[in-house]
């Protein structure tokens, strides 16, 4: 991890050079380069990095291209706007590696500003033009919505910013934590009704019927039904809460299967289990689940003997 | 005492004595302890009404008295007791499935009359089983009703009315003490005049073979029998009538968390123990596997190593049905009950959580109730649902009053940021919340049943009268088809007819939910009884 980082900041450091080289380049050539002519002059540079450092100049608009010919031109586009950046230079770097410190986790533009100690509106400029340049990115942050972070443009965010597995542009996605506790459930439920079928013996019936969360996990990412690759810890959650429902138990279990030599693990089992009751009495009248019980007297406005929900109940 | 209870007990008082007694009885539930002089200042009621009223109380053990200090005779009444009539018919459905036919009779003969002589329920009952429009597959005779009831009163479901209090209010302390011991004695004795007689007539029937013809002869006339037990009154024991409700709903639990087999293991357990249970024991005194296995043994195929093995299973069970006490005598068990009515009780709550506020605030509610204090933050986090609805669902749980929140300020001054808010569940309190709320049901049930009867009073009337003429008609020999019986038919409009059953389909179904009404509220009482 550590020198993947260092090798994605080197190559950010070299880009900014890179396209400030080619732009060099091209100024002294009013009528426009070809791309053999940026290779001969620069013949270290990968072709990849080139054609990414020219694409990104072209689409930020410092660069033109034209034809002539069978031949590509690129020449340099005067304009006011990317002259006036170039007056920010110093700032621009300082912000720009202010942001690169703080990695993958991003950072608050306050903070930014007090680090930096640059006016609002000038940080919010440099900050407007590097990602014009696609060298940084605002990430909305699933802790604070209204909370933007910053990050260099090629990094993932970290999982406190983006919320982990469940959280898909900075929304819980509560319909894919639905279908995998409803999977989750199903799967262990099946688990048991086999059970049943295979083993006579209740004890025996019992021990069938628990599955572990590798089993689970490993069902769960052969169905297919996500598109990130879920860790032990997310199926865990979702394990918690569908035993906060009732309807599973769970045992600790000292692993012994997995290298004899090593220390004992710790295995989570879990089995589905049935209610002891269905629903009560209660609630099976209207005034079991009636927002306005406090309220019903007899003789007064809410009253059994007018009540809606009790006629339409008894009509049903 | 809360407000529901006394619009409960009003309710049935009016039910099943009439306007009078409820009145008296309302005031007197109202007073505590009450003299008839001030009830009769505050309902102006005639002193003989007041009188008989307190007196249909007494006999259904509603109302008890003492003298006090000045010797003025107060009153005071039992709200337990008066809200237990609304169990009455899960009490004789109990003694149908567990003694058969007659004790169901007998028990509803004497919930009907408060306490009688055992003379009387057998000559009752034996005369009402021989009723002609009932038919008999079996032959029936007072003796079988009289074995009934001692069966009965051998599973302690009916015990001796003796009137313990009185004795220990009027007598010094001491020998109140000793008579006392002697009633605990005697609460089970059975009438001399009985046990002479059944001896005796064991030998008679041996003697003379023709026990048919007396059976035939008996049919035609009422029956009448005397043990010369007139002072002898029998009461219905509720108390042991709530322990075998209790056994019948831990038995269905079981039932539902693992099957049949273990159902059938708790039952025996549950049998085997119910003579020797005190009161509200946590609870059942040790079974053996031995024992289980004989009692198992001609009913199923099950041996008594698989009765260990579910055992086990019932012992490693979340809720811990059962645990084991010994290892003598192939394992010694007991069913823990109040572990089991903890754990019925709380899926009741959670049921009605998950139909009132969603299967999500079920969650949240089972999550505190496992985490026990839990921030805000937390909560959020560990049930997986967004933050913004979670908090919604964890403040209307709030205002539902189903969970606290508990302040813990870090610092004295209270300040909102310095202060910790954990959310906890409160099982007991929940419950007697959601009891207080079944007892309000109850009621509201019972006054809507009786709105919908008073709208179509009319309609009811009618076809009563119709009915009756056209029963009269029948006794006179005319059959379905006669022009007469059919004329009194037609008196009813289709549209009356039509508005008839569907006031039939509505009062059973009224009648239905406060059965299943009282289940809840049986739950609560329980468990509730248990904890205390």
């Amino acid at each position: 991890m550590a020198v993947a980082d260092i090798v994605i900041k080197q190559e950010s450091i070299e880009a900014v050079d890179l396209e400030s080289k080619i732009l060099a380049l091209c100024k002294d050539n009013g009528k426009g380069i070809s791309d053999a002519i940026i290779q001969q002059s620069m013949p270290s540079i990968p072709a990849q990095q080139r054609v990414m450092a020219i694409n990104r100049l072209l689409s930020t608009g410092r660069l033109e291209l034209l034809k002539s010919g069978s031949t590509l031109l690129y020449r340099y586009k005067d304009s006011e706007s990317v002259s006036k950046v170039k007056g920010f230079e110093l700032e621009e770097k300082l912000v720009y590696q202010i942001i690169e410190e703080a990695g993958n986790k991003g950072i608050w533009i306050r903070d930014i500003r007090y680090k930096s100690n640059l006016q609002l509106t000038q940080v919010n400029k440099i900050l407007k033009t590097l990602e014009s340049k696609k060298l940084i990115k605002a990430i909305k942050s699933v802790a604070a919505s209204k909370k933007k972070v910053y990050m260099l443009f090629n990094l993932e965010p970290d999982q406190s910013v983006t919320g982990g597995s469940w959280y898909s542009d900075q929304d819980f996605e509560s319909e894919f934590v639905d279908v995998l506790n409803q999977q989750c459930f199903k799967f262990l439920q099946q688990k048991a009704a086999e059970a049943k079928k295979v083993c006579s013996d209740p004890l025996a019936h019992k021990n069938a019927s628990y599955g572990s969360s590798h089993d689970i996990l490993k069902f769960i990412t052969d169905l297919g039904i996500s598109k990130v690759q879920l860790s032990i810890k997310d199926i865990e959650t979702i394990l918690d809460t569908l035993i906060f429902d009732g309807k599973l138990e769970m045992t600790i279990v000292n692993d012994t299967s997995a290298g004899s030599s090593r220390e004992y693990k710790q295995k989570k089992l879990y089995r589905a289990v049935k209610p002891i009751l269905s629903s009560t009495g209660l609630v099976r009248v209207p005034c079991g689940l009636c927002p306005v019980v406090d309220k019903c007297e007899e003789g007064s406005a809410i009253s059994p003997s007018t009540c809606i929900y009790m006629k339409e109940w008894l009509e049903y | 005492m809360s407000a529901s209870q006394l619009r409960l007990s009003s309710h049935i008082l009016k039910e099943h004595y009439g306007e009078i007694v409820e009145k008296v009885g309302l005031n007197i539930l109202r007073k505590g302890w009450t003299t008839i002089a001030s009830i009769k200042q505050d309902t102006g009621l005639a002193i003989s009404k007041i009188k008989k009223s307190i007196c249909i109380l007494i006999q259904h053990n509603l109302v008890k008295f003492q003298k006090n200090a000045r010797g003025q005779v107060t009153y005071s009444a039992q709200i337990s007791n008066i809200l237990t009539i609304h169990q009455y018919p899960k009490l004789t459905y109990c003694a149908k499935v567990t003694f058969g036919d007659a004790a169901e009779l007998i028990i509803e003969e004497l919930l009907h009359h408060g306490s009688m002589t055992m003379s009387s329920i057998v000559a009752n009952v034996t005369n009402r089983l021989l009723d002609p429009a009932l038919s008999q597959s079996e032959q029936i005779d007072y003796e079988h009703v009289a074995n009934q009831f001692v069966e009965l009163v051998k599973g302690h479901l009916i015990k001796r009315s003796l009137g313990d209090e009185i004795m220990v209010i009027s007598k010094g302390t001491e020998e109140a003490k000793l008579d006392v011991v002697r009633a605990n004695d005697m609460e089970y004795d059975l009438p001399l005049g009985y046990i002479t007689s059944a001896s005796g007539k064991r030998k008679a029937v041996s003697n003379n073979d023709g026990p048919a013809a007396k059976k035939r002869k008996s049919s035609n006339e009422q029956v009448s029998i005397d043990f010369k037990d007139a002072d002898m009154l029998w009461k219905v024991n509720i108390l042991q009538f709530y322990h075998h409700l209790v056994n019948e709903l831990i038995e269905n639990a079981v039932r539902n968390r693992l099957d049949e087999f273990a159902a059938e293991i708790v039952k025996v357990m549950l049998k085997l123990t119910i003579l020797t249970r005190d009161g509200f024991s946590p609870q059942t005194k040790p079974v053996s596997v031995y024992e289980i296995d004989e009692r198992l043994s001609d009913s199923s195929e099950i041996d008594s190593d698989e009765i260990a093995q579910y055992l086990n299973l019932l012992q490693d069970d979340e809720v811990g049905f059962v645990s084991k006490v010994g290892e003598n005598s192939g394992g010694l068990y007991v069913v823990n009950i109040k572990k089991s009515m903890e754990a019925i009780c709380v899926q009741t709550i959670e049921s009605v959580v998950r139909e009132r506020c969603g299967s999500k605030s079920m969650r949240i509610f089972k999550l505190l109730l496992l985490k026990q204090h839990l921030e805000q933050k937390q909560v959020e986090d560990l049930i997986m649902v967004p933050a913004k609805e979670a908090k919604e669902l964890l403040y209307n749980l709030l205002s539902e009053k189903f969970i606290n929140l508990q302040e813990v300020p870090r610092a004295t001054d209270y300040a909102p940021s310095r202060t910790f808010y954990l959310f906890s569940v409160n099982i007991s309190q929940v419950c007697r919340m959601l009891l207080d709320r079944s007892y309000k049901t109850l009621s509201n049930l019972i006054c809507r049943r009786h709105h919908e009867t008073e709208e179509q009073r009319r309609l009811v009337e009618k076809s009563e009268k119709i009915n009756a003429a056209i029963l009269a008609l029948k006794s006179q020999g005319m059959d379905n088809d006669s022009p007469a019986v059919q004329e009194m038919e037609e008196m009813m409009t289709d549209q009356e007819k039509q508005q008839l059953t569907k006031l039939k389909t509505v009062l059973s179904k009224l009648e239905r939910s406060e059965l299943q009404v009282g289940d809840t509220v049986l739950t609560f009482t329980q468990f509730l009884a248990l904890n205390s």
